[in-house]
């Protein structure tokens, strides 16, 4: 092998995919030709180098906008499934099967299946055989010509179950509209129902003469109702100017009366705003049904592994996670928020 | 079921927060190998979103034979090298290192003397980085692709050769054949010392 050719396995050589006669016939020529150990150690150096290349940083709204964008993909990830009618051959089955039933039976009158049942299992004894499944079925087989053979009216109509299909649905028990013998082919995506989920915000600003006597009207009115008061100083264009903001929580429907009350302390014709939850909302939904059924999945496996105790732990803190998330989007849309926004010219 | 299959699947039944989370497992290294592809950030962004997008509205197709990331790194490769043959046809003709044939099918390397960087280059990690990206930029698409996945982000031969749909041998000859080519370019330009 010349140089040139030589060259050609330094790549793999380095990454050990060489057979071991490429191996020793390298070895054999980096010892005679010091070009091209040089050679070999420059690759191995360029490939160190390549390793350890800068990478700028990820866009911190990388992910972010790549949600936003996934959000708004319409695509047809939950193919629609047309149902499929069942094809009408089940008759023709059923009559072969009870010509076949039929045949067995008449047939049993005048074959030795008794003699035949028994030279098997003498065979099976003397070859010394573990006695498997098929001894019981033997049996069973023995036990049903016995039957047979018995002079009975219900000849005629045998109703011995095989055994272990005692839970087989009997012809004539399916209800009507239920499809036979297809079973569902592709998982069915979570249906979750949408139910709007809107915010109801009021923002209203009043001018005041007395801070203080208007800031407790506002309360009294707001305890009254029962609604959930913050009060915060606000930040004011005009340093003179005093403002404070009152924001209450209060009952879908006591909002009303409470707007209206606050109408006979000045408040006019509070801003409405609304806040749409409704897609958070059902996507929760969603990722929450999806959840349930992992952790269920997890917790029906019986034993599990190390990896699976974790997996189930973080699926769990997940659930619990989204589980606030809905309880506080519940909150927001079950109360109506009313900002009030007191300002008081002190040096007008 | 690993977890990433378990993600997929959840994804699958809607949950759009599953693929937030292979997204954050992978985003680095996506971005990474868009970035080597692309050479520029903005490229490695739009390239690495588009990846994604893509891994989203296909997610059905992944039978899970291979790792997410082999399927990952399958489309952000392939989404980069579409992109950088499309960009080749409408400005640059021709790679620097893309062999000339010959008429009875030889190829040879060509040889054109570099005026873009200077030869007393300073080993600095920075412009060393910048220098090997300028360098991978002149390569063709295929040869670029087999350095980038080997030796940037260190997939086996095997993983190398689903993403690139070809045999572990033609993995193999072009990574030699890619790497003799760098690393002329390097030691043409002294990078290499």
């Amino acid at each position: 092998m010349n140089c040139e050719q030589m060259q050609r396995l330094f790549s793999p050589y380095l990454d050990k995919m060489t057979t071991a006669t490429e191996n020793e016939a390298i070895a054999e020529h980096l010892g005679e030709c010091a070009a091209c150990a040089q050679q070999m150690q420059e690759m191995d150096r360029m490939c160190a180098l390549l390793k350890n290349l800068d990478t700028p940083p990820l866009p911190v709204d990388f992910a972010e906008k790549l949600h936003e964008r996934i959000s708004h993909e319409k695509i047809q990830l939950f193919p629609v499934i047309k149902p499929t009618t069942p094809k009408r051959t089940g008759w023709v089955a059923a009559a072969v099967a009870g010509l076949a039933v039929s045949a067995g039976i008449f047939a049993s009158s005048y074959l030795p299946y008794g003699a035949m049942v028994a030279s098997l299992q003498d065979w099976m004894n003397k070859e010394d055989r573990p006695r498997v499944a098929i001894v019981d079925n033997n049996k069973i087989l023995q036990e049903w010509i016995n039957k047979q053979l018995e002079p009975s009216p219900e000849v005629d109509a045998p109703t011995t179950e095989p055994a272990g299909q005692t839970g087989v649905q009997k012809p004539g028990t399916i209800k009507p509209g239920e499809s036979i013998g297809i079973a569902p082919a592709v998982t069915k995506p979570v249906e979750v129902a949408v139910q709007e989920r809107v915010e109801q915000n009021y923002t209203a600003k009043i001018q005041v003469d007395d801070m203080d006597q208007s800031m407790q009207d506002v309360m009294q009115l707001a305890y009254a109702s029962g609604a959930q008061i913050s009060v915060k100083s606000a930040n004011v264009m005009a340093a003179d100017d005093n403002v404070k903001v009152v924001t209450l929580q209060v009952p879908k429907d006591k909002a009303n009366e409470m707007l209206n009350q606050l109408g006979s302390v000045g408040v006019e014709a509070p801003l409405q705003n609304e806040v749409t939850h409704t897609q958070a909302y059902h996507e929760n939904q969603k990722a929450l049904a999806g959840l349930e059924m992992d952790i269920e999945n997890l917790q029906n496996s019986g034993s599990l592994s190390e990896e699976q105790q974790s997996q189930l732990q973080a699926l769990l803190q997940q659930q619990q996670e989204l589980q606030a998330q809905q309880e506080k989007i519940d909150k927001a849309v079950n109360a109506v928020t009313i900002e009030v926004r007191l300002l008081e010219k002190t040096n007008p | 079921m690993n977890s990433d299959q378990l993600l997929v699947k959840r994804t699958l039944r809607g949950d759009t927060y599953a693929f937030d989370e292979l997204v954050k497992t992978y985003q680095n290294k996506v971005y990474m190998l868009a970035y080597r592809y692309m050479g520029n950030e903005d490229d490695a962004n739009d390239m690495a979103q588009e990846s994604f997008i893509k891994a989203f509205r296909s997610l059905r197709s992944f039978k899970g034979d291979a790792s997410f990331g082999t399927w990952i790194y399958r489309i952000t490769t392939n989404v980069c090298l579409d992109e950088l043959r499309r960009r080749k046809r409408k400005i640059v003709p021709l790679s620097l290192d893309e062999p000339l044939a010959t008429l009875d099918g030889d190829e040879f390397e060509r040889e054109i003397a570099d005026t873009s960087l200077a030869a007393d280059v300073v080993y600095e990690r920075k412009e060393f980085t910048q220098n090997m990206q300028l360098l991978l930029d002149e390569m063709r698409p295929e040869h670029k692709a087999v350095i980038v996945l080997r030796d940037v982000m260190d997939l086996s031969y095997e993983e190398i050769a689903i993403v690139l749909d070809c045999s572990i041998g033609t993995v193999k000859s072009r990574i030699s054949r890619a790497r003799i080519i760098l690393q002329k370019k390097l030691i043409e330009r002294e990078l290499l010392k």
